[in-house]
């Protein structure tokens, strides 16, 4: 689907429908500051100056993916240009906002020598912009879900002919909002989180590679860590290092990056022994019995067991206890392992002086026998 | 021949040849010996009294690290307030970004979770509301898994019974327990009443205590008909908004911490008390011919016209009504201090958490990094040999209770509770006199989380 950024005009247009808008995104063009005002959330994202140099390919509508020097996906940016429109006067906007390749706010600039200001005029300070910075970084606010008149508290009907700033703003965003700016928050963060987002995560999505998603969970955020593990793509090359690295982030104490990654590993992929492997290698490394469970039973959706489990997991057997012991012999069980040293180690468990081990030894090896029968 | 000679008869000749003799009965009919209740002596090791959110767990540990298990249940299935009573999001597991209550009551939630395709919530994230963290699981899938993993650890699970007596002699349990068409005598060496309201505790002869005035209980259900986007709410009187809009929760597949709340309406019940046959019957009438009020007047409002019951749990759910006057009483300055004692056993983590006369709820959040901690000696009943207790009626005061008797809350108390009946048993001691260290690690190669380790 080709990806199509409003031109100013439509912007111009969505904006004119929502006219509070107006004196929020309110950009004042006199010129007070020589240096550009630029903000970032990681302070060694460095963007811009030289993107010139590096190689960028355009979207349309300003909208930039800019190269790392190792040829892989680096970042996005777009430059916003248009006018807001308020009492029948258009302000100029102009603003570049920075993502990751998984669509990360990472960042705002704004040209030499503008700066944002708030409803009553007054230019934001660097307090306001580090606020504002913050807040842009917040994928969970609500503002997706607030329509721009519940910003104030005011009767929904005049919504379009009052003066927005003339309301108080309202309970459910003032904690949210950099205070006297509660329309460029808003309108901001609605463009950082918005159709632009949307197109840079399919983008990169459709142009993933091994390399990059090897270089993002090595060395990237932690949110762009889970974006490409819950997007993993099923026929991807999985290279040693990335086994390797996927297995780093099972074992982490992290638990959601250790729970996203195993279910990034979809049962078609676990024909491949190796990856069976990395897996079982995770099992006997986490400190946690929940990813332990996890493991086991994404093994059980593998077609076959690969000898390099079988023999590991035998030796593991006569150390396990309660549900560990029910899921390891659930999943020999289930893959039909009953070669004599896995029988020898089951029987071991016969001399435990814990019945509910004795017992569930007695019922694997009561199901091999009926399935030999 | 009249009822008695009959009933004279078939004892002596036997149902076979009375059936020859029978001039009423079809080809293939037999007649039934005449009923009557079947006795039986049943010895175990522990003995567990309600399956519900902390019993269920009890259990299943008991079971697992080895003892001889029972579990007495009045009601059809396991999982008690999580699943008959309607509130099926359990919490709270995780606490400033990190799991605070493992073992197996997440095992449990986690197994639910994944057998009903949803995502776990990120738990690394604090959200702004407390209860986003909560677990919303399928009920039904909860109550089958908890009872696959009773029977995996040999647990006897015993429905439709409940004890009538429980005497203490020369070092165990004695427990009459009846239910439909039998009564056993069962022998124990240890007890943990996990009915929710201390009932056994009660019966042991150890004090219970409660305040005069209960939180109300709910009946859960859930509506359909109507859609909320469309109404008027001006026309509507606001008394009716908040149950419009809550039935409207939708479960979602969830990716981020942010929604986790399940469709969960619900009218309150002044004075729902589930400890006896009697209270908990008048409890489930009173909350039914509420919503039966309700479901009529929301009919008559505009845009409401179609509106109909879609589920209703077979059970009032109870908030409050018995503690135990247990050797220590956890207060609210522990509670909200986060105090962890030598003999903390398990988390807890909500704010404190009072629903106040079915209108209002007061609450008092925990301060960063706070989480409270439940001591064994809280899970005791003063001078009780051999006995203890999970889940809510755990010896608390009042505002620590409302914080201390949620799910993950009580799972982790079931699970500390077996492991110490379980070394009480197997010490022949009783569990005031079991090692803590010794607890502490049965617990930890259960994959529980014990207080001060994380
Ligand atoms: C309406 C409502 C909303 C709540 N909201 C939340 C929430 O959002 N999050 C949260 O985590 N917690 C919530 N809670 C609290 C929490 O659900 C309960 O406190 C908790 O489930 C109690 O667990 P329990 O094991 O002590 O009791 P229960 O789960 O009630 O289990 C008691 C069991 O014992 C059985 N039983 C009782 N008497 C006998 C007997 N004589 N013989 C045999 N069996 C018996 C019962 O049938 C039941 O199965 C809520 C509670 C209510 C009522």
């Amino acid at each position: 689907m080709p990806f199509r950024i409003e031109s100013s005009t439509t912007i111009h247009t969505v904006f004119r429908s929502c006219l509070p808008f107006a004196l929020l995104l309110c950009i004042n063009s006199c010129f007070l500051s020589k240096k550009a005002i630029r903000y970032s959330v990681e302070p060694t994202f460095t963007a811009n100056n030289d993107d010139q140099k590096k190689k960028l390919t355009s979207f349309g509508d300003s909208l930039f993916l800019v190269e790392a020097k190792d040829g892989l996906p680096d970042y996005y940016f777009q430059q916003y240009n248009t006018g807001v429109c308020y009492d029948n006067k258009c302000r100029p906007l102009s603003i570049s906002i920075y993502w990751s390749v998984t669509g990360r706010y990472l960042g705002f600039e704004l040209p030499k020598e503008e700066f944002l200001s708030k409803t009553d005029h007054e230019p934001f300070v660097p307090e306001d912009y580090e606020f504002l910075n913050k807040l842009l970084a917040n994928p969970d606010l609500p503002f997706a879900d607030i329509e721009y008149y519940e910003l104030m508290d005011q009767p929904s009907d005049a919504v379009e002919s009052v003066d927005a700033v003339s309301g108080a703003t309202s309970a459910r965003v003032s904690n949210i909002v950099v205070k006297g700016a509660v329309y460029t928050t808003y309108s901001l963060w609605n463009i950082v989180h918005g159709r632009s987002q949307e197109f840079i995560q399919e983008h990169t999505g459709s142009i993933v590679t091994t390399h990059l998603i090897e270089k993002i969970l090595r060395d990237s955020n932690r949110s762009d860590k889970v974006w490409v593990l819950e997007r993993f793509p099923e026929n991807i090359e999985m290279t040693s290092l990335l086994l390797d690295t996927i297995e780093a982030l099972i074992v982490n104490s992290d638990f959601h990056l250790a729970y996203t990654a195993i279910h990034a590993i979809k049962a078609p992929r676990l024909n491949s022994e190796a990856i069976q492997e990395m897996l079982f290698k995770a099992y006997a490394k986490s400190n946690d019995p929940s990813i332990k469970s996890l493991i086991i039973s994404k093994l059980g959706q593998a077609p076959f067991l690969s000898n390099g489990v079988i023999n590991v997991s035998r030796s593991c057997v006569d150390e396990l206890k309660g549900q560990e012991l029910v899921d390891l012999l659930k999943l020999l069980k289930k893959h039909e392992v009953k070669d004599d040293q896995t029988l020898q180690a089951v029987e071991n468990l016969l001399s435990s002086d814990n019945v509910f081990i004795v017992r569930q030894a007695q019922k694997f090896l009561k199901q091999i026998q009926i399935s030999n029968e | 021949m009249t009822k008695i000679e009959r009933r004279a008869m078939l004892k002596t000749i036997g149902l076979a040849s009375f059936g020859a003799l029978s001039p009423n009965l079809l080809k293939g009919e037999t007649l039934r010996e005449p009923y009557s209740v079947s006795e039986k002596p049943i010895t175990t090791d522990i003995l567990i009294i309600g399956g519900g959110t902390a019993g269920t767990i009890a259990a299943i540990q008991a079971g697992r690290a080895g003892a001889k298990t029972t579990l007495i249940e009045s009601g059809s299935q396991l999982g008690g307030t999580t699943t008959t009573g309607g509130v099926s999001f359990p919490g709270i597991f995780h606490a400033w970004g990190k799991q605070i209550i493992g073992g197996i009551g997440w095992e449990l939630v986690l197994d639910s979770v994944e057998l009903n395709g949803d995502k776990l919530p990120d738990f690394s994230k604090t959200p702004e509301r407390h209860w986003k963290h909560q677990v919303a699981v399928n009920p039904a899938l909860y109550s089958l898994l908890a009872e696959e993993k009773c029977t995996a650890a040999a647990v006897d699970v015993r429905f439709y019974e409940t004890p009538t007596m429980v005497e203490y002699k020369e070092g165990r349990w004695f427990v009459e327990s009846v239910g439909k068409g039998v009564k056993n005598q069962i022998s124990c060496s240890q007890i943990i009443d996990c009915t929710g309201n201390a009932l056994i505790t009660s019966m042991a002869g150890y004090d219970v205590l409660r305040e005069e005035d209960t939180q109300p209980g709910s009946l859960v259900f859930s509506m359909g008909g109507y859609d909320l986007k469309s109404l008027d709410l001006a026309k509507i009187p606001k008394k009716y908004h908040g149950y419009l809009r809550q039935n409207m929760l939708e479960s979602q597949i969830r990716s981020t911490g942010e929604n986790t709340s399940v469709p969960y309406g619900y009218v309150y019940v002044k004075g729902a008390d589930s400890t006896t046959a009697e209270t908990h019957t008048l409890a489930n009438q009173k909350g039914r011919q509420n919503l039966l009020d309700l479901i009529r007047d929301l009919r008559g409002l505009p845009g409401c016209e179609n509106i109909r019951i879609t589920n209703m749990k077979t059970e009032t759910a109870v908030r409050e009504t018995y503690r135990i006057n247990g050797e220590y009483k956890v207060t609210k300055e522990d509670y909200v201090s986060g105090k962890i004692f030598d003999d903390s056993l398990s988390y807890s983590f909500y704010p404190v958490d009072l629903h106040r006369d079915g209108k209002s709820i007061y609450q008092e959040f925990l301060k960063p990094d706070i989480v409270a901690s439940v001591p064994l000696r809280a899970l005791i009943p003063k001078s009780s040999r051999n006995f203890l207790v999970a889940g809510r009626c755990v010896s608390s005061d009042r505002l620590a209770n409302s914080g201390l008797r949620v799910q993950a809350s009580c799972m982790g108390m079931g699970q500390a509770a077996a492991a110490t009946a379980v070394l009480a048993h197997k010490n022949g001691t009783t569990p005031s006199d079991v090692s803590v260290d010794d607890i502490k690690e049965l617990l930890r190669v259960h994959g529980a989380i014990i207080p001060g380790e994380i």
